[in-house]
């Protein structure tokens, strides 16, 4: 049932990103190849996904990247499409719909990549070949439900406010909806935009070190780098291009007629605005789903709990100390240049393990929600699995738990430090 | 310059100010940054690495400063801009053309409108009324005159945002900066290597800094340490420590002096100097069995209000000098006197006591230290750039201009259409105004003025 929720729901996006192309596609011809790429394109990305070759790859990078380009690239082709592309579309039948294919034959791979990520995990930890089958009537389910949809919308006329600026507005945020997880990647460009610019800026005014500069300079310089301002910027980035878009297409002058009065011209200026204005509806409604989509994916992430290093107690690491749940580090050896890490998990057993792991530098971990983060190379690893050996998790050490307190045999973590660090 | 090489020149600014440059290279460049930056936001380099290299790292300041290709691209996209620029400037003194559709446009957009009997010298009345405005007229006779919004503030505020990218560029591709470190009574001749980064620290270069001047020189009492009477740091509303120096210089010859500061930096030559630094320099003298082994300053270290211990490795000491100044009231800080700790290695602390200017020493196994003088040192920061003046002066371009523009946009536009038309009575005139919303008020009451006007009885 899980595989029929997560295809129907695909399936309904699918449909919402490829009808309204299919609209602006104009003639049927162009229609059936709307739909054909689309097609086409989701089961390339299925195929690519389901082949040997791309199970190689790491998929979830591949959707994030895909994901964000894919949303940035619908950005700027909406302001193109009100400055420059609109007019050429306009007068050559042949941009138009060299658009509207180039965005069908590219709007489905990610999804068909997802699907079948998601339906294989399935398959999988379920041990049976059942999620094909109710991934395939999800799938029914939506192409029933979108023809619904369809209909609906063709009743009541939907299609004559379907514009293709708009579509560049929406079709990101519908992908988003569903893809959530592409948001938090869309806000680190935003902010490391707005952190560069920043640190220009500080740097061409000459500005002295923190020792010289009082405290409420710093704060205000300091506003850029909030994980606050990230979300704001991310938002007004797509309400900024959105409230452009919007600028452009409300202040163009109406058609005038030579064969009508001012009466008549009224009249029919008036219909024509009303128009305008439902064709500025969905964005209306894009703009405030974008914002609530980002608030709820920043509050939900939070941010990375790196642990400051403590001195290992002597007779071990105390147990009380743990209670709080969080992760807790601590230098050992005889130069105190090593570190171990310990934590009380949500199982109720305790991890010792290495602050390092065996592939990468031994930057460290923080802990990331339910999960420990990488301070390297970015990697969550579920603490459940904190503890168990090989790859990305951080080395386990074999303890021992008397009197409140871990202990574990640090010549023996020494050894494992050193042969960590040099890729032992 | 002559009439060919004006042509050209006319040509040229044509081609590179021409409007569809504009999206063809902001896509261009979008499109390079955003791959870049999607590419390398996930901190994953399995996908990255590829485009990394190609565009030279994702960080804007690393692109710029880094890449001749990216440099190159933004030159041209600042040659088209200002192109755009002048060319939008040439467009301003230009009078407003007017057609037919221009005509039935302001007519169907007519916010209120009247028809007067035509008084015959109409063109003269309303001439007087809307001297100074914009006008246009076509063949058929209809004239419109347009108070629209001053352009000046749009252009100077275009000009700041083109001047600060101009200056970001220039400063990108030419900026040098070092820091020399000067204690009281030290030289510092010009050919003297200066640590020098390229654009930041981040991004180190060989090379050094060429100093404005033959040499340098900190004379005694010349460093004002920025500390009350209570040695903590002045403060104020931007400046929280405001250390400053003056500095003696030579300029061919003649001997010269600025002052510098924490902030703002002083110019001197062109170059912008600052104290990026203050600290207290003890000059430490070790004798071994009556030899004296080590005479020298330390380098800037301790300052009361910042760091006041330190931890020194001099050679040839067999140990570390462990400093901690030891305020005292009434008396400046390059008076204070020390604890000094000396340590080996292995052995912890193997003799202490308290040394200064009043004399004073540690010993230990024939070694004595004695620390009889402290000096102030200050770290200058010199930076050669004239992207920064260009930067500043963009600055405030684009506040006085973006001020400027708002209250311009904010008074609003009037436009008023006259149509001469035959009636079944006789010749009328048609007059219609629009306005935008901020400015209706003020057009309506130019509106009655101007009926009153037209229809009035001139006395011959």
């Amino acid at each position: 049932m899980e595989a029929l929720r997560i295809a129907f729901l695909h399936g309904l996006v699918a449909i919402a990103l490829v009808g309204p192309l299919v609209w602006l596609a104009g003639s049927g011809r162009g229609r059936a190849a709307v739909v054909a790429l689309a097609l086409a394109g989701g089961v390339a990305g299925a195929l690519f996904a389901y082949a040997p070759a791309g199970s190689r790859l790491p998929m979830e990078t591949v959707l994030l990247k895909g994901g964000t380009a894919w949303a940035g690239l619908c950005l700027l082709l909406a302001v193109m499409d009100v400055t420059v592309l609109g007019t050429l579309r306009r007068r050559y039948p042949a941009v138009r719909l060299g658009m509207v294919l180039a965005l069908a034959a590219t709007i489905l791979p990610l999804d068909g990549i997802d699907l079948v990520r998601q339906v294989r995990t399935l398959v999988f930890m379920k041990e049976t070949s059942a999620p094909w089958a109710w991934a395939g009537l999800g799938l029914l389910a939506a192409a029933a439900s979108g023809w619904l949809i369809s209909w609906v919308f063709r009743r009541f006329g939907a299609r004559r406010y379907a514009t293709m600026w708009s579509y560049l507005l929406v079709a990101p945020v519908v992908r988003l909806a569903i893809q959530p997880s592409v948001i938090p990647n869309l806000e680190s460009i935003v902010s490391r935009v707005a952190h560069d610019g920043m640190h220009v800026l500080v740097l061409l005014i000459q500005l002295p070190d923190h020792a010289y500069l009082s405290s409420g300079v710093w704060t205000a310089i300091g506003l850029v780098f909030m994980s606050t301002t990230g979300l704001l910027l991310n938002v007004a980035v797509y309400v900024g291009v959105a409230a452009f878009v919007l600028v452009r297409q409300a202040s163009k002058p109406l058609p005038l007629r030579e064969d009508e009065n001012p009466a008549q011209r009224r009249r029919r200026w008036t219909t024509l605005k009303t128009q305008r204005r439902l064709t500025f509806l969905p964005i209306y409604v894009a703009m405030a789903m974008f914002a609530v989509l980002a608030y709820t994916t920043w509050a939900a992430t939070g941010t990375p709990k790196t642990p400051t290093p403590a001195t290992l107690p002597a007779g071990g690491i105390e147990v009380a100390s743990l209670a709080d749940g969080e992760l807790h580090s601590y230098v050992f050896g005889r130069s105190s240049d090593k570190r171990v890490i310990a934590i009380h998990k949500p199982d109720g057993s305790y991890s010792v393990c290495l602050d390092a792991c065996l592939v990468c530098p031994p930057d460290g971990y923080a802990r990331f929600g339910t999960d420990l983060f990488c301070l390297y190379c970015g990697t969550p690893i579920p603490l459940g699995t904190v503890g168990q050996p090989g790859g990305c998790n951080p080395i386990p050490l074999t303890f021992t738990q008397s009197a409140g307190r871990l202990v574990f045999d640090q010549t023996q973590a020494e050894v494992a430090w050193q042969g960590a660090n040099s890729g032992k | 310059m002559s009439a060919g090489n004006s042509s050209i020149a006319k040509r040229t600014l044509r081609i590179l100010g021409a409007r569809w440059l504009t999206p063809i290279l902001t896509a261009l460049g979008l499109l390079w940054l955003l791959l870049s930056l999607v590419l390398q936001a996930t901190d994953s380099t399995q996908l990255s690495a590829g485009i990394e290299i190609a565009v030279g790292g994702p960080e804007i300041t690393r692109l710029m400063a880094t890449n001749p290709f990216v440099a190159l691209y933004l030159i041209v996209l600042l040659l088209h801009l200002c192109a755009r620029w002048v060319a939008g400037i040439a467009d301003d003194s230009q009078p407003p053309s007017l057609d037919k559709a221009d005509v039935d446009q302001v007519l169907a957009d007519t916010w209120r409108y009247a028809v007067v009997p035509d008084p015959g010298d109409w063109g003269d009345r309303v001439a007087e009324k809307f001297s100074g405005w914009a006008s246009a007229s076509t063949h058929e006779g209809r004239v419109v005159y347009r108070r629209r919004p001053s352009r000046v503030p749009l252009r100077l505020w275009q000009a700041g945002l083109l001047l600060l990218f101009a200056g970001l560029l220039l400063s990108t591709l030419t900026r040098q900066s070092g820091t020399v470190y000067l204690g009281e009574g030290q030289v510092i001749q010009r050919g003297e290597a200066v640590a020098l980064s390229r654009y930041d620290w981040r991004f180190s270069a060989s090379g050094s800094v060429s100093l404005p001047f033959e040499a340098l020189r900190l004379d005694q009492g010349a460093v004002d340490n920025g500390l009350n009477s209570a040695f903590q740091p002045r403060g104020g509303a931007f400046v929280r420590w405001p250390v400053s120096a003056t500095v003696a210089y030579l300029d061919r010859g003649a001997e010269k002096q600025f002052t510098a500061r924490a902030f703002p930096p002083v110019v001197v030559s062109g170059r912008l100097i600052q104290v990026i630094g203050i600290g207290l320099g003890p000059r430490v003298v070790a004798t071994h069995n009556g030899t004296t082994v080590l005479d020298s300053f330390a380098q800037p270290i301790l300052m009361p209000g910042g760091q006041d211990e330190a931890t020194l490795e001099m050679e040839p000491l067999p140990f570390t000098l462990r400093l901690k100044l030891l305020p005292r009231a009434g008396v400046s800080p390059v008076e204070f006197p020390y604890r000094l700790e000396l340590v080996e290695k292995g052995r912890g602390v193997v003799a202490s006591g308290t040394v200064g200017v009043d004399g004073g020493s540690v010993d230990y196994a024939g070694w004595s230290v004695a620390i009889p003088e402290t000096r102030y040192w200050i770290a200058l920061n010199v930076t050669k750039d004239p992207g920064v003046f260009l930067v500043v002066i963009g600055v405030l371009a684009v506040v006085v201009g973006l001020i400027g523009w708002l209250v311009a946009v904010l008074r609003g536009w009037e436009s008023y259409l006259f149509v001469e038309e035959e009636g079944p009575s006789g010749r009328r005139l048609y007059v219609g105004v629009d306005a935008s919303a901020p400015a209706r008020g003020r057009a309506g009451r130019r509106f009655e003025e101007l009926l009153q006007r037209l229809t009035s009885r001139r006395v011959p």
